[in-house]
């Protein structure tokens, strides 16, 4: 009885939204881009997720080292969050390692949201500096890109020309699992907070 | 290892990763600043599309031939496109008129056309002449003034619509 009691304590104490968000949080950098961008039809791709940049110019290939390097830290970093979230989820059953396995729990889970946020707050930004630089800097013509998803279609002109690009935006299945995850590593951190508190 | 070193330890790794790489990207680079950053300038991609040193000698738009069809009820203009550009390119319409012998023929394009990268395509513009222009002989090709051309242009999804205006006919 006794023992059956400390079983089921045992699986109490271990975070479970935590192993799943963990294990998430390990595949996400290399489950694909995050968001896509298209002018015409491929005449101008970009791909982006904060793990990879991929981007193209009437089918030739455009990147900036940097910005892939950045990506690639950005990729261990993450893949060492869902490590460490793995790890305290799991490590919350031991008596002797509550303290780490808190520390690693509270350190790891909420991180994966904030770059959700920060990935859509950025996008935002950028679309909104977009939408508006015609109209300062002057430009024959008005940009009106869809705000994170969906089609718009830029329209030029001057006497004799016009140019007409169909633009479209999406967010990729990739996106959805960030997400999911991310809200996965909130439910960790509550139920840490709520198991080791209580 | 004591929970303070681990304390310590933890927050601090994901910052040696980020800004390791960043640290990395400069110095493969040999620490210049603007190959780091862009690397290969996206200008050059654009370039890449009209070549330097073209394969194209002449016009890009060449008039070949034209010949009358339906017992003289029709023209048909043979015209070569020598694509100047490294992408393919759907022309989606072509037009352009003439004056001739007092009335306006108008020529289109019936259908589109792609012309490969760099390549060459054969486009027959073809337009009726009016019904009382029968017995009419057509003047050499050289002395046709067109006008009011119109084309649109395809380049992966992005349209170009060019128009001319203008005054012209057989001279």
């Amino acid at each position: 009885m006794l023992e059956e009691s400390q079983k089921s304590d045992l699986l109490y104490r271990v975070n479970w939204p935590g192993i799943i968000a963990g294990l998430f949080t390990i595949a996400l950098p290399f489950l694909g881009m995050w968001w896509q961008f298209e002018l015409g039809t491929g005449a101008v791709v970009m791909a982006l997720s904060p793990f990879g940049v991929e981007s193209s110019i009437f089918g030739e290939s455009v990147s900036s080292p940097l910005f892939l390097w950045i990506t690639l830290g950005l990729k261990l970093a993450v893949v060492y969050l869902g490590v460490l979230l793995l790890t305290g989820s799991v490590l919350s059953v031991s008596n002797s390692h509550t303290a780490t396995a808190e520390l690693f729990v509270r350190f790891s889970a909420r991180k994966l949201s904030w770059l959700v946020v920060a990935f859509v707050a950025g996008l935002l930004i950028f679309i909104v500096l977009a939408n508006q630089l015609p109209e300062m800097v002057g430009l024959p013509f008005q940009l009106e890109l869809p705000y994170l998803i969906g089609t718009s279609t830029l329209s030029a002109g001057v006497e004799g020309m016009h140019l007409t690009i169909p633009i479209v935006m999406n967010f990729t299945q990739a996106f959805g699992i960030a997400v999911v995850t991310a809200a996965l590593g909130i439910v960790a951190w509550l139920y840490q907070k709520k198991t080791f508190i209580s | 290892m004591s929970e303070q070193a681990v304390r310590a330890i933890v927050p601090i790794i994901p910052l040696i990763l980020i800004f390791g790489c960043v640290g990395t990207a400069f110095a493969t680079h040999d620490w210049d600043v603007q190959a780091t950053l862009v690397g290969e300038q996206p200008f050059e991609a654009l370039g890449r599309l009209v070549p330097a040193e073209s394969n194209v000698d002449g016009e890009v738009l060449e008039f070949t031939d034209f010949q009358l069809a339906d017992n003289g009820t029709k023209l048909m203009l043979e015209v070569t496109l020598h694509s100047p550009v490294n992408v393919p390119v759907t022309i989606k319409e072509l037009s352009t008129e003439f004056a001739l012998a007092g009335s306006t023929v108008t020529l289109r394009l019936p259908q589109e056309v792609e012309v490969p990268a760099q390549g060459s395509a054969s486009l027959t513009l073809a337009g009726s002449l009016p019904e009382m222009q029968d017995t009419l002989t057509v003047p050499p090709l050289e002395t046709f003034a067109f006008r009011g051309m119109k084309l649109t242009l395809d380049v992966y999804g992005i349209q170009l619509k060019l128009e001319e205006s203008g005054q012209g006919g057989a001279r």
